[in-house]
């Protein structure tokens, strides 16, 4: 097998229907092991509820999903995320009421197998703390670590998301509109995390920032009413007539 | 501009949750005019429109409907002034039929089209009428969505995206309803991304980026500046 | 005359009447609950109490002229009462809906369900103030007396008019809400009241009618009911929890199907009568039970939404009254000292009911679980312990530990059947099966129905330790509440805990970290029934006794009141809380029937004034305090930017 054959995800005619009402319909994607790929479209192309398909948090109409060669059309959401799947949300995710550091430590505890265990205490979690400081200190949180996570301004959410997700050492991370209702400075940050966490991963985001997009994303799909119309690099895309149709209108 | 204004936007800043979504938002509409708010995904042209007919509570500036600021108001009494609100999502009801959805607004005002005249606006509508709300096609909802707000007698119609996810034939159809519209009176606030479709009704267009204006043009301005207008929406 | 199948046609038809007549009240009950249900998101447990209300209004018209000899009032009779109570009890309910509803619908589900709870105590507790455990009587009108002899059986009038009356009244809401303008707008509120307001519709005005709608329903039903059954203020305790394992077993989505299920389950439950007298009480559980396991979502309900774990916690993480380990040994202190102040058997009753809270806490505060049948656990282990204690000479120890176990089992079912429901759904199925416990303890043989298992021998601990000697009775009932503290504080901050919280706090997101979260909510809603259990076998053995009491829903109740006036997801909260509540009982116990009133009245001041409890509102303030503190100190502590950091 070369290694531009080598795809992480292969998704074969994905239709989701609600109501008779295709959101998605018929969609195959590959996305390239250690790629960055981003999905664009304007608003009810299908971006989000594909995004769900994917996590296993809707369950698809038709089609499958191929994930490292096997099939996970059926599988739960939770063991998608033990697969190594792991996704964020368009309204930050974290856990509101722990510490920046437990919100770490939380998704760090899952590989030990300790997790049912309610007679033992706490501390034996202690032997993570080397690694949380890490990841804290990878997004910029280390001064943070012991306070409540709710106290964060928005953007260090975001971060804290992020640290939270590379925990789990996932080896394909969705990321859904990560930089959304972010100020300026918070979003060049975080593409900069997505890039340095790219290494030795595959990214597949949805993303309304389209300079985030050009600047990040290796390849990039284009959906619209639920199909994909486009697919290819940046440059590529972005002059493709048919994406320029969807997103200011085609002529009558 | 050609008329006394009906919509006055000033200074509009909206947060959904902590995530500030409007930054000083702000535009006029002229009573009469149909008027664009245009931008690409997240630009927070729905946030506008919800803020205007008080669905987003959190928000600071100013909203003056006929003169008179609306921004504290509660939405059923800014529907009661005289603004209609067509959502994004269209907000069929399923468990309502056809006729069902399209009498739900009451009439808050004299003034409202006759149910004939939209009959004849929308005939498949009229067909239809039995059916359950969500059984239509999209454009059908679409059309519908636009028709039960046309009796009411509201002057200020909110079109969310009426072109979403529709094919050609039915953009033209919706295109030519608001053309209808504007010579019937209504004064009509567009958000659109499908700039070509709005190019040819609007009479001006306000560019919306990062929760605020950037650019306004009148539709004369367009020709003259397609590259730049591209710019703003193109991928 | 002929029998069919062995059955007497009298018997048959007889018990179908009734159990037809009894599915009337619940379709018109059951209506009522899924209409303020669906419009307005809460759980309607008062609906019981203003079912009562129609059924006391009716006979108060009646007895104009005695209770207010002075006015020279007429007697109005059935049909004015027919008229008059309905719109009366409606009324009651818009202002209800107006002075206490209305503040909570912004608030998690749970506040919707114990507020309505609260109002049930207060109105049901002043009516049995008034009355009485006993029965008023109310004749059959004059018109509708006499019956039909039908050949096979002899048909009372009154009950066929019951019949015709109601199904014809479920009928007119089903067609006003489906084929009218009115219910259109019902209708789409339910669905999207956003935008139905966005229509200029006066979407609060709607909630406030729909609610009054919904309990004038229910006082149609206790006006009809007021000739068949006794107007009493039970009335309406026993029929509520039946009403939500109909709306459970129906599903929410249709109108048509709450009418339906009602109607059947009535029926059924009739024929069960005929075939198997002593599951008719508990039949509609079951069948409760069954479509849970088979249709989640209920028989006529729509997919499921998935609502999640939600978090009421009110502690505060880093609070000095959430360590545990320096609060044990200052319980311990105190509860040590405490005989010496207090008598052991009030010291005693405290320590078991605070157990029982800890207990309960565990699901409700921790998980976020509005758990509302815990009275199942303790009083089943309660039962346990003392028939294995008395019947078959286990010592004291082993009597405790098969109560435990039996509770862990239960608990372990329960939490399997309750699971695929969320929210006030899960509220409403575990206070039916608790239910489904409480008719079982009724009938058993082995149980001695209302005077339950008495004169249980306290043994000797461990074969050597009298424990019919006070203290050490005391002293052991301490150790128990200790070590049961200490666990449920070890099970908190332990990796499990860890995943409890983050559940409880985000639950998509725990599952997205690949935590399969209904699996950890239901060992703690295991661990925390079999704590339940420890109390409730603990306390049979202290008082020598398992009784009624301790598996009726009151007692569910109990926890839940007492886990909130304390601070509920507190460490302390249920503590305090207990140590309120049982004050509370024992000043107000020559109060007699107010102690319920009071009660009720507690919940309500709770879920309104002081969500966060005595305990949450104590840390709070240390926490204001604290912050205050540190900011004069030293104001420049926040945390560097992480530029700096780099």
């Amino acid at each position: 097998m070369t290694v531009a054959a080598d795809n992480i995800v292969e998704v074969r005619g994905l239709t989701k229907r609600f109501h008779g009402f295709a959101a998605v319909s018929e969609v195959d994607l590959d996305v390239r092991r250690h790629s960055i790929h981003a999905l664009i479209g304007p608003n009810g192309a299908g971006k989000t509820t594909f995004f769900n398909l994917i996590t296993k948090f809707l369950a698809p109409s038709d089609g499958s999903i191929r994930y490292n060669g096997e099939d996970i059309t059926a599988e739960s959401p939770a063991r998608v995320a033990r697969r190594g799947i792991v996704r964020s949300f368009q309204i930050s995710a974290i856990f509101p009421r722990m510490t920046v550091a437990e919100n770490v430590r939380i998704a760090l505890q899952r590989p030990l197998g300790t997790s049912f265990r309610f007679w033992q205490s706490e501390s034996t979690l202690d032997l993570l703390s080397d690694r949380v400081d890490e990841l804290l200190d990878a997004v910029g949180l280390g001064a943070w670590r012991d306070q409540s996570a709710a106290g964060l301004p928005y953007g260090r959410k975001r971060a804290l998301e992020f640290a939270t997700t590379l925990a789990l050492e996932p080896e394909l991370m969705l990321l859904d509109e990560p930089t959304s209702g972010l100020g300026s400075e918070d979003v060049d940050r975080i593409a900069e995390l997505i890039r340095k966490v790219s290494a030795n991963r595959t990214i597949l985001m949805v993303e309304h920032n389209l300079s985030v997009v050009a600047r990040l994303a290796d390849t990039i799909t284009v959906l619209a009413r639920g199909k994909v119309l486009a697919e290819g690099p940046y440059a590529e895309v972005s002059a493709d007539p048919r994406v320029i149709e969807a997103y200011i209108g085609g002529e009558e | 501009m050609s008329a006394a204004p009906s919509l006055k936007v000033a200074g509009l800043n909206a947060w959904y949750g902590e995530s500030q979504a409007l930054h000083g938002m702000g535009f006029e509409v002229g009573r009469g005019e149909v008027v664009t708010l245009l931008g690409r995904n997240g630009a927070g042209k729905t946030t506008t429109l919800r803020s205007v007919m008080g669905l987003l509570r959190k928000k600071t500036g100013t909203i003056r409907f006929e003169g008179e600021d609306i921004a504290g108001r509660l939405p059923e009494a800014i529907a009661r002034r005289g603004i209609a609100y067509c959502p994004e999502e269209r907000g069929i009801f399923a468990s309502l039929t056809v006729e069902e959805n399209l009498f739900l607004p009451p009439v808050i005002a004299e003034g409202g089209m006759a149910i004939d005249d939209i009959y004849a606006l929308f005939p498949n509508i009229a067909e239809r009428r039995t059916s359950q709300g969500t059984k239509l096609s999209g454009g059908e909802q679409q059309m519908l969505a636009i028709a039960r707000i046309l009796r009411t007698g509201a002057t200020l119609l909110l079109l969310d995206e009426p072109t979403e996810g529709l094919a050609p034939v039915i953009v033209q159809q919706i295109g030519a309803v608001i053309r209808k519209l504007k010579e019937r009176g209504f004064t009509v606030l567009l958000v659109e991304q499908n700039f070509r479709f709005a190019a040819k009704l609007a009479d001006r267009h306000y560019v919306v980026e990062h929760g605020r204006v950037i650019d306004a043009l009148s539709a004369s301005d367009v020709a003259a500046n397609l590259e730049r207008i591209q710019n703003y929406l193109k991928v | 005359m002929m029998d069919l199948i062995g059955i007497p046609p009298q018997l048959l038809f007889g018990q179908l009447l009734i159990g037809l007549i009894n599915g009337v009240f619940y379709a018109m009950m059951s209506l009522g609950v899924a209409i303020i249900f669906g419009m307005l998101r809460i759980g309607n447990f008062v609906h019981g109490a203003q079912y009562m209300l129609g059924a006391f209004g009716a006979w108060y018209l009646m007895h104009l002229p005695e209770l207010f000899p002075s006015l020279g009032l007429p007697s109005l009779g059935y049909w004015w009462a027919l008229a008059l109570v309905p719109f009366g009890v409606g009324l009651i309910g818009a202002a209800t809906e107006r002075l206490f509803i209305r503040r909570v619908y912004d608030l998690e589900h749970a506040y919707g369900l114990l507020l309505t709870v609260g109002l049930a105590m207060v109105i049901e507790g002043l009516f049995n103030v008034g009355y009485g455990a006993a029965g008023q009587q109310y004749g059959v009108p004059d018109s509708l007396k006499g019956g039909v002899n039908l050949g096979f059986m002899f048909l009372p009038v009154y009950r066929l008019w019951v019949i015709v009356a109601g199904i014809l009244v479920c009928l007119a809401t089903w067609y006003v809400i489906e084929r009218t303008k009115l219910g259109a707008y019902l209708r789409a509120a339910t669905e999207n009241p956003d935008l139905v307001r966005a229509f200029g519709i006066n979407v609060p005005r709607m909630l406030m009618l729909t609610y009054a709608f919904g309990v004038g329903l229910a006082g149609l039903a206790g006006v009809m009911a007021a000739p068949i059954y006794q107007v009493s203020p039970q009335m309406g305790q026993s029929i509520i929890i039946t009403i939500f394992a109909v709306v459970v077993i129906g599903g929410m989505g249709s109108i048509f199907g709450a009418i339906v299920t009602g109607l059947m389950l009535g029926m059924i439950e009739g024929l069960t009568k005929v075939f198997w007298p002593q599951a008719s009480t508990t039949v509609i559980f079951v069948i409760m039970a069954v479509v849970l396991v088979f249709r989640p979502a209920g028989l006529f309900g729509k997919e499921t939404t998935a609502a999640h774990a939600s978090d009421i916690s009110s502690a505060r993480p880093h609070s000095i009254l959430e360590n545990g380990r320096l609060w044990i040994v200052v319980l311990g202190a105190v509860g040590i000292a405490l005989p010496f102040f207090v008598y052991p058997v009030f010291g005693m009753k405290l320590l078991c009911l605070a157990l029982f809270a800890c207990a309960y806490n565990l699901i409700f505060g921790y998980v976020g679980l509005l758990a509302f049948g815990h009275a199942a656990f303790y009083g089943s282990s309660a039962y346990i312990a003392a028939f294995t204690a008395a019947s078959w000479g286990f010592p004291t120890e082993l009597a405790i530990l098969s109560g435990v176990a039996m509770a862990t089992l239960l608990g372990a079912l329960f939490g399997w059947l309750a699971i695929r429901r969320q929210g006030l759904y899960f509220a409403m199925i575990t206070l039916a099966l608790a239910q489904l416990i409480y008719f079982y303890v009724i009938q058993a043989p082995w149980t001695h129905g209302e005077d339950g298992i008495q004169s249980v021998p306290r043994g000797h601990l461990l074969g050597f330790i009298d424990l019919n000697v006070p203290l050490n009775m005391y002293y052991f009932v301490l150790a128990v509440f200790l070590g049961g503290f200490a666990l449920i504080y070890r099970i908190v901050r332990s990796p499990f805990g860890q995943v409890l919280k983050s559940i409880r706090e985000n639950e998509p997101r725990a599952i997205s970290l690949g935590y399969s979260t209904d699996r950890f909510k239901l060992i703690a809603f295991t661990l925390s029934a079999g704590l339940a259990g420890l109390a409730g076998g603990t306390k049979a053995i202290v008082f020598q006794i398992a009784s009624l009491a301790d598996v009726y829903f009151m007692t569910s109740a109990d926890a839940l009141l007492m886990t909130l006036i304390g601070g509920v997801g507190t460490l302390l909260g249920p503590v305090v809380g207990a140590v309120i509540v049982v004050t509370m009982q024992k000043e107000f116990a020559t109060l007699g029937s107010w102690v319920i009133v009071v009660q009720g009245a507690a919940f309500v001041l709770c879920v309104l004034f002081l969500r966060k409890g005595v305990v949450g509102t104590l840390e709070s303030w240390l926490g204001a305090r604290e912050e205050r503190r540190r900011l004069k100190d030293a104001p420049e502590t926040r945390p560097a930017p992480s530029g700096a950091h780099h």
